[in-house]
């Protein structure tokens, strides 16, 4: 098989284990990005598979050849740093030719890769220029520039657009996305921005102190999320959490208030403590329904933000429609039949 | 470049108000109290430097325009002719052979020292505590007083008492002691002197190379590089403005050279390793010209301004060029 298999790989720094047994699947041509909170043993998966890291225990498969104790310049692959890691004293062209100068690559060939990825980039106008005379969006894009030109198995980036503005961000999202629905390549990225990974991925990786939480395509993540962590983590706002109890098929929460349940696995789930998650975008302004306080309200623009209370549980909601709330307002909730996601109180795993 | 750079921006805090207020044409009261203060702070300092630095040198130049002899204290204010000293060391032999020397010596150490300095910073360049323990001793000849230095190699050199020569006898070779011949004086002189000095530009590099960012590095490893490569293309390169800047350091102090001439070779066999410096201390000492050794003086003091001044601008100028 082509593309990247991560099986039971493991890293200890000494006694400490900071990756605990992760395995993956990419297949070729697929863009996966590892996605977590800081700490959770993404980069170092990265760097694993660049080979900037040993690997503890388990294999490293790409391309169909175990790179374990393959050395980093035969693994082929291409990384994109987050500090960008340009050569400061090479020019633009200098940069991106670089990798295929170590190979004794002809200059003439090594010209047309150079033009070919700088044509892609739109850096054609700046290959002279060195690193420092560039602005950190041109900087980004001639990092992405020395990966192409090497045209690798698979593409490494490690949080490459976390020293961008933020609309530049959004700007370079879409070009790497664009970049590799045109080429093609095996694309592993890590990021801490669920929303980076949510808008570029086909397949998203979500760990957590070491270990993998839930692998999927971007909307099953959404959609069914497998525990506490990933729905949280995933969608902006994130998901609230009420805590609640299940008896015979009723979700009641603490302060008395019932929740819709159009669950049904109800039968399966017994009655036990459980956390019910909604999503605030699941969320409309009712009649009648879950009574709610306003604290606080945030219009913008398209949509608006309510902090609310239900019972003793904070709430976020985001409606569409504008809205005539004040702070201290008492309104009525719907939730979207169906919308709701339950989780076991004890161990945060999705119920049903 | 960091360390400049934040020294520029410490700076602006207070420069740029003052900027914004020179604008305005006028300070305010509490700006002017600042400063009053500041130059109130910097003061005793000034006056000691003053009195410890400026007031000999400026007693040096006087006198340099004198035909001063210790024989004849008359002679340390006769201003009848006050460039002699200067019409002399156009045509001092003596001298002109003693700046040639110090060129050779100069060059020859300041290049070894940095070839040494590099290569074994390069591969110090790794940390474990094997390492660190082995930069520490390679700082010792550094760190020993100068003379003690000297009387080392004076005692490697001399045949009777050195464990070289043990050795040498013991594999049969009969070697003549460097020191007292002619061809190989010089060469000795810069053994020791760069023995003593290379741990300078290792240490300086190995600072420089501790602040190199560790992803460029990296993205060299995945784009193919090897050791050689590496160091090659990306190391050398981020350490070329260090280079420069060590190597001027130690060129100015290389003019300085006293301790080893003095206790090795006197500035022979004949005058081969007789440097700019020990000329001027026979001048004064030994045959007691002041007045002429402070014209001399003045040249080399000359000579290490401008040297310093290039290297003020080779630093400040390094402050943009990285990065």
């Amino acid at each position: 098989m082509n593309g990247v298999r991560i099986e039971g790989v493991k890293k200890a720094y000494g006694a400490v284990n900071v990756i605990h047994g992760v395995s993956i699947d990419i297949e070729d041509g697929e863009f996966v990005t590892l996605v977590g909170p800081s700490g959770c043993g993404k980069s170092t998966l990265l760097r694993m598979i660049a080979g900037l890291e040993t690997i503890s225990d388990g294999t490293i498969n790409i391309a169909g050849r175990v790179v374990n104790d393959v050395p980093p310049k035969d693994r082929d692959i291409a990384m994109v740093f987050q500090n960008y890691a340009l050569y400061p004293h090479m020019t633009v062209a200098e940069n991106m030719g670089f990798s295929l100068k170590l190979q004794k690559t002809d200059k003439a060939k090594i010209k047309s890769a150079v033009d070919g990825a700088a044509e892609i980039l739109d850096l054609t106008k700046l290959l002279d220029r060195y690193p420092k005379q560039l602005s950190g969006g041109q900087r980004q894009r001639v990092a992405m520039g020395r990966a192409i030109v090497r045209d690798p198995e698979v593409f490494l980036f490690d949080e490459p657009l976390s020293n961008l503005d933020a609309k530049l961000r959004v700007q370079m999202r879409s070009e790497i996305k664009g970049l590799h629905q045109r080429l093609k390549t095996t694309t592993v990225y890590v990021t801490h921005d669920q929303i980076e990974a949510m808008t570029m991925a086909d397949k998203i990786v979500v760990m957590r102190d070491g270990k993998v939480e839930q692998v999927g395509k971007p909307l099953d993540l959404y959609d069914r999320p497998a525990n506490l962590f990933v729905a949280g983590f995933i969608g902006s706002p994130s998901m609230n959490f009420i805590p609640a109890e299940w008896t015979n098929g009723k979700v009641v929460t603490q302060g008395g208030i019932e929740l819709p349940s159009a669950s049904s696995a109800g039968g399966a789930i017994g009655n036990r403590k459980i956390v019910y998650g909604i999503r605030p975008e699941h969320m409309t302004i009712a009649a009648s329904g879950i009574p709610a306080t306003v604290s606080i309200v945030e219009p913008t623009g398209a949509e608006t933000v309510l902090l609310l209370k239900v019972g003793e549980t904070s709430v976020t909601a985001v409606v569409k429609d504008r809205t005539t709330a004040k702070p201290g307002d008492r309104i009525f909730l719907q939730f979207q039949p169906g919308a709701e996601h339950m989780f076991d109180a004890a161990g945060g795993a999705r119920l049903s | 470049m960091s360390a400049v750079e934040v020294g520029n921006r410490g700076r602006s805090g207070p420069g740029s108000a003052r900027g914004v207020y020179a604008k305005a044409g006028v300070l305010p009261v509490f700006e002017k109290q600042r400063q009053r203060f500041f130059w109130l702070l910097l003061a005793p300092v000034l006056a000691i430097l003053g009195v410890v630095t400026l007031l000999p040198t400026l007693y040096l130049l006087i006198t340099s325009f004198t035909p001063l002899n210790l024989a004849n204290p008359a002679t340390a204010w006769d201003f009848s002719d006050p460039l002699v000293n200067y019409r002399t060391l156009l045509t001092d032999d003596r001298l002109h052979n003693s700046l040639w020397v110090q060129a050779k010596l100069s060059l020859v150490t300041v290049v070894l020292q940095l070839l040494f300095g590099l290569g074994i910073a390069l591969l110090l360049n790794v940390r474990t505590p094997l390492m660190n323990a082995l930069r520490t001793s390679f700082l010792v000849p550094m760190v020993l007083p100068p003379i003690v230095v000297a009387i080392i190699w004076k005692v490697l050199y001399s045949p009777d008492i050195s464990p070289a020569w043990w050795l040498f006898q013991v594999l049969g070779w009969n070697i003549q002691t460097p020191i007292t011949n002619a061809a190989w004086a010089l060469s000795a002189i810069v053994v020791a002197d760069t023995w003593e000095w290379f741990p300078f530009t290792m240490l300086i590099i190995l600072a420089a190379l501790a602040m190199m960012p560790e992803e460029q590095r990296e993205a060299a490893v995945v784009d193919g590089a090897s050791t050689w490569q590496l160091t090659w293309y990306i190391t050398l390169p981020y350490l070329k403005q260090t280079l420069m800047v060590a190597g001027l350091f130690r060129l100015i102090d290389s003019i300085k050279t006293f301790p080893l001439i003095y206790i090795l070779t006197d500035g022979g066999p004949g005058s081969v390793t007789e440097v700019s410096n020990y000329y001027i201390f026979v001048q004064s000492f030994s045959f007691s010209y002041i007045g002429y050794s402070s014209a001399v003086t003045m040249v080399l003091l000359a000579m290490i301004v401008v040297l310093s001044w290039v290297i003020v601008r080779a630093v400040s100028g390094g402050s943009n060029g990285d990065q």
